[in-house]
């Protein structure tokens, strides 16, 4: 009995804590790996600004010059709205360098954390950003 | 102290960025100010014609103080949202089996079958600690509880309604009413048993009764003890409470999850 209640109790704990870092609308565990993080540069090239998650598309050039695209999701419309974006903050042809986690599944897909605008090295995310000023 | 800190901060950078929403700002004439013109949320709480406090406004649960920011959206999630067994000890929680051996099950499978994730409601109470605004819209008779969180209301009734017999279940259940002295008293049944009580996943049964206190303690805060009795699920009421903090000039946004829903494919 004691070492079932441990195992709640560790289970619980364990996975609520893993399950913490949540876009409002899903677990974050049950997409991304906390183990995989990923650095990435590159080009938009293209921007879901929709609900439950905007999602934005990068090409990202490999040091053999291959190029990949990366789909990274960001929190919904509203959230950033009220962070001070606007549908126009991040356009087409944009660079930026995202951090972020990969998709457990492998593919080229992530959970952005930060997004840094290469040219100004302005994060899109930090503090009190309000975005790019128009 | 300094996590309460970050947690106020991470509620202010929330809603700092007014001049770019999607209604223009509108000053509320109605609103107690400081000296300095701003929001004085510790103002005495407001009445309506009829004597009865007014709840009216629009409110975002609060971040748990112990938590941290997390994500890009810097959030901290109020910790009933997470769980509603937060403030007890494991051992505690007045689960019955079949239902702690659900919600491991749903631990364990990291929330994939959260209904939410799956763009259906967040019923009641967990939409109360959603970190999305609600606005409460107050009438002598009815009171509306509209969420941003998948865009759907609550109807409250204070009149001498009946509940019918054998109701069809539903995701927000059916409300009633009822003022004791400054607190509304809200008495919900009438559940569907698909909704999850939180975002880890304790489940519950039609037999769901949840009774909802609201409390506006000043201008700026409503604190909402939520008590949920469902013996089929639990041995013992749970009860805790959420805050609540007013949002002041800020108005809700639509949000539907269905729009362009892509997790699910990606779960692993």
């Amino acid at each position: 009995m004691k070492a079932k209640v441990f195992g709640y109790l560790a289970l619980g704990f364990g996975l609520l804590v893993a399950a913490l870092p949540a876009p409002a609308h899903h677990a974050f565990s049950a997409e991304f790996d906390e183990k995989k993080p990923v650095k990435l540069s590159g080009t938009v090239t293209k921007i879901e600004w929709q609900n439950p998650h905007i999602w934005f598309y990068i090409d990202v050039k490999d040091d053999s010059g291959k190029t990949t695209n990366w789909g990274m999701e960001m929190a919904s419309p509203n959230l950033l709205i009220r962070n001070g974006w606007t549908r126009n903050t991040l356009k087409l042809g944009d660079m930026v360098t995202v951090d972020g986690f990969q998709a457990k599944n492998g593919s080229n897909n992530g959970n952005a954390r930060v997004v840094i605008l290469a040219p100004t090295g302005q994060s899109l995310f930090a503090g009190s950003s309000s975005g790019r000023s128009q | 102290m300094r996590s309460t800190i970050q947690a106020v901060v991470v509620v202010v950078i929330m809603f700092a960025g007014q001049a770019s929403a999607q209604w223009a700002k509108h000053a509320d004439k109605s609103m107690p100010r400081t000296p300095d013109g701003k929001p004085n949320l510790s103002a005495p709480a407001p009445k309506g014609s009829d004597g009865k406090v007014d709840l009216s406004g629009v409110w975002l649960p609060d971040a748990d103080p112990d938590g941290s920011p997390q994500g890009v959206e810097h959030m901290v999630f109020p910790k009933h949202f997470v769980s509603i067994t937060a403030d007890m000890k494991p051992p505690d929680v007045p689960i019955q089996p079949w239902a702690r051996d659900l919600l491991n099950q749903r631990l364990q499978n990291n929330g994939k079958d959260d209904p939410a994730a799956h763009c259906k409601p967040t019923g009641t109470p967990a939409v109360v600690s959603v970190p999305v605004p609600h606005k409460i819209v107050q009438t002598p008779q009815l009171i509306l509880i509209l969420y941003e969180e998948g865009t759907v209301f609550r109807q409250i009734f204070l009149d001498d309604r009946q509940t019918v017999q054998d109701p069809e279940p539903r995701w927000m259940g059916y409300s009633k009413g009822r003022w004791e002295g400054d607190t509304l008293v809200v008495d919900t049944t009438g559940f569907n048993d698909q909704s999850w009580l939180d975002r880890a996943g304790h489940p519950h049964t039609e037999a769901l009764h949840v009774i909802e206190r609201y409390r506006r303690r000043d201008f700026g805060h409503i604190d909402i003890e939520v008590t949920i009795d469902d013996p089929k699920a639990y041995t013992k009421p749970i009860t805790y409470t959420q805050k609540t903090t007013l949002v002041p000039e800020e108005d809700l946004l639509e949000y539907f999850c269905s729009e362009n829903e892509k997790d699910v494919q990606l779960f692993k």
